[in-house]
């Protein structure tokens, strides 16, 4: 589904390289997490993926085809839900679709149908201020769906949440992952959530990023919050905990 | 209205000082009394109100909408284009440098006492706050949001229309009440420095009657008016304008 082949990237301010000859790939329909301590460059892979940055070598591809000759491969839902806070809820839905050019009827369908999947079907005409933080998440996470794109993006989405919001998003995200059946990239600071929601995880350890480890999870599907209690989940978290904290810099 | 309160009972307290002061002074060529202001104000009703008032208000509407106009395509073509706005934005500050009571008189050789005269100075004063705070709207523009669009694959045009123009909106109704008492200063000013209606003229003819309460009569007049259309706009605004603390 998506591949990265050997790519180098560096910000044009920097004078070191942020990424270096990185490949990795992820399978279609995969739920893959992205793990690594904070200015590692996890959300330069993401700008890098849907064209917001230019790579200075190498190649990503999605289905086959380099992202430099394609259009709405992937769909990007930010840490902020950016909703944009002059439409009503059914108006930031529509605002993916209205830029597609689809028809007003068409539209208005979609938003409907999305909104009943993700049981805010009240809250068509509401305006983002009025919804609570899991609500707008829920809002944003349907705007992205609604891009029709195969390939989601989504970067620390639930960051912002209180923890208990959080784990009940984290349970709705797995059943809205299943329904759609959509390949997703997370990214993540939170190894306990990319342990319970990924299928594998990519581990960040290096500055410039060289190589993305891949680890499985052991873990089927569906799951549930008991699995993370299991001996050989603890040992991983911790095993990540660790790892990851030796590139912290306090 | 329980918001207002303290505003209403300062200016009570300072009209009342006033009133007193003028009558100390007992100079009302000097020092009018607010109520010797509002009666002349009473007196003069008719050709205040039915011919100054409306000379005034054609200039000042003239000037307003042209300056909307100007302001609005300068704040446009400079965020478009970093080149017209590296060379516009410097002009721009400049045109606030002139003074506005010494160039008058020159529009006046220019365009003789017709209404252009006119609308020109109440240009030269208002375009300024609208352009300077919608280019600053569209410049507050979030960066992420901007992404997140491009990244839904939208055109530059899309991006201006349903993202900064919305950004800019509450700019524009800031740079809006700033703009009305400037355009009603910049049209009484240019009244003042030649016309023959209007209710600058109307002043300045008072002036040199030497009748204190016939220059402010009519600058109470403007003060009253301008304050009507910004309370108005404050109305539209909030009507509009929903999000203001959201951006």
């Amino acid at each position: 589904m998506l591949e990265f082949k050997d790519v180098t990237f560096k910000y044009p301010e920097d004078d070191y390289k942020m990424l270096k000859d990185v490949s990795f790939s992820v399978e279609k329909c995969e739920f893959i997490s992205i793990i690594g301590a904070s200015g590692c460059g996890k959300s330069t892979i993401f700008r890098l993926i849907n064209g917001l940055e230019k790579m200075q070598s190498g190649e990503i591809s999605v289905n086959g085809d380099s992202i430099k000759n394609i259009k709405n491969y992937s769909a990007f839902m930010p840490q902020k839900d950016l909703l944009f806070p002059w439409r009503t809820v059914g108006d930031n839905l529509s605002l993916p679709l209205e830029l597609k050019k689809i028809k007003k009827d068409e539209r208005e369908k979609k938003v409907i149908d999305i909104l009943s999947e993700v049981g805010l079907s009240d809250y068509k005409d509401k305006f983002p201020k009025d919804l609570s933080g899991g609500m707008r998440q829920r809002v944003s996470f349907s705007r992205t769906l609604l891009t029709g794109s195969e390939l989601l993006l989504l970067d620390e989405p639930f960051s912002a949440l209180d923890s208990l919001t959080k784990i009940s998003m984290q349970e709705w995200l797995l059943e809205e992952w299943k329904h759609f059946n959509k390949t997703i990239l997370f990214i993540t600071h939170d190894v306990e959530e990319a342990i319970f929601l990924s299928k594998a995880i990519f581990v960040i350890q290096d500055k410039p990023i060289t190589q993305m480890e891949r680890i499985e999870i052991p873990l089927k599907y569906p799951r549930s919050r008991s699995d993370l209690q299991k001996p050989e989940i603890i040992e991983l978290k911790e095993s990540l905990i660790s790892r990851l904290r030796q590139k912290v810099e306090i | 209205m329980k918001k207002n309160l303290p505003s209403i009972i300062l200016m009570i307290v300072l009209l009342g000082l006033w009133q007193i002061i003028a009558m100390i002074i007992n100079a009302h060529y000097i020092l009018p009394s607010p109520t010797q202001i509002l009666t002349k104000l009473w007196m003069l009703r008719e050709p205040l109100f039915l011919v100054h008032l409306p000379a005034t208000m054609v200039v000042t509407g003239l000037g307003l909408i042209i300056s909307i106009i100007i302001g609005l395509a300068f704040a446009i073509v400079m965020d478009m284009n970093e080149k017209i706005e590296n060379a516009l934005y410097p002009i721009i500050i400049a045109s606030q440098t002139i003074p506005t009571t010494a160039i008058a008189p020159l529009f006046v050789l220019w365009f003789g006492y017709s209404i252009w005269s006119k609308v020109l100075v109440t240009i030269l004063i208002t375009f300024f706050p609208i352009t300077i705070a919608v280019y600053d709207g569209f410049k507050s523009t979030k960066r992420e949001m901007e992404e997140l669009l491009i990244t839904y694959g939208a055109s530059k045009k899309d991006i201006f229309i349903k993202l900064k123009i919305p950004t800019a909106l509450p700019h524009f109704f800031s740079a809006i009440k700033m703009a009305v008492p400037l355009s009603i200063i910049g049209a009484a000013i240019a009244e003042w420095l030649g016309a023959q209606s209007g209710l600058g003229y109307f002043s300045k003819r008072m002036m040199s009657q030497l009748d204190g309460a016939g220059v402010f009569a009519p600058i109470v007049l403007l003060s009253a008016v301008a304050m009507i259309v910004v309370a108005i706009i404050n109305i539209i605004e909030k009507k509009v304008i929903t999000w203001r603390k959201e951006i």
